[in-house]
């Protein structure tokens, strides 16, 4: 199961490693390390699929499924408000007839998914936190 | 504001058939062993077909599981449910 990451994740290690070398940016080679991460992971994918299909027990029922819709719809609200707020300070820091540099995008897009992810699990986790205690 | 509470017997109910275990009681009911915690401590209120399958569980009707504030309150306080 740890062997297909395995074997995309040392030849994209070296990848990274020869890219860094070359002189590339910072940005773009974080890019770079972060697709190639994502894409090793990918590999993780069928053999977890079928763990969950393999066990009759039940790991999603109705209320999981209304936590996670729950924890969604805050995370979207919070995405909303903090590509206002992006907006709203990129125009505040260099002023109406300022220029903002293209790497700035990317960070905007990676600060968005980060915190979309964060919002939804911490609304899942409080969620789950009110389910009531075990005994 | 929304202030529909539903109390429910699952506790009671699990006791008197044979003392069974949340985790059965989920599995008969296809849930997962935390809905029925979160049932049965009154932080859920569940959808309608899950309400019929767990009464189906216990060989009861909807109405011996789960009581409306407005019907008949059972003697012993129950678990009060409110979903938000």
């Amino acid at each position: 199961m740890i062997v297909m990451p395995l074997c995309a994740l040392i030849p994209g290690s070296v990848a990274v490693l020869l890219v860094y070398t070359q002189g590339t940016r910072l940005i773009p080679l974080f890019m770079f390390t972060l697709a190639i991460v994502l894409g090793s992971l990918f590999w993780l994918a069928p053999a977890v699929v079928q763990k969950i299909h393999e066990s009759k027990k039940v790991h999603a029922d109705e209320r999981d499924l209304l936590i996670y819709k729950n924890g969604a719809v805050a995370a979207h609200v919070v995405l909303w408000l903090y590509f206002a707020v992006a907006c709203l300070v990129a125009w505040w820091l260099v002023g109406p007839e300022g220029m903002v540099s293209v790497n700035v995008m990317p960070l905007v897009l990676i600060g968005a998914v980060t915190l979309f992810l964060l919002v939804e699990y911490l609304a899942a986790f409080i969620q789950y936190g009110r389910g009531g205690k075990d005994e | 504001m929304n202030d529909d509470h539903i109390s429910n017997q699952i506790r009671r109910l699990r006791f008197d058939h044979g003392e069974m275990t949340q985790q059965e009681l989920a599995d008969k009911a296809g849930v997962t062993r935390q809905t029925i915690l979160a049932i049965e401590a009154g932080k859920y209120a569940p959808s309608l077909p899950l309400a019929f399958r767990i009464a189906r569980a216990f060989n009861t009707s909807v109405e011996s599981v789960f009581q409306y504030p407005d019907g008949e309150a059972p003697s012993d306080a129950p678990a009060q449910v409110h979903n938000k």
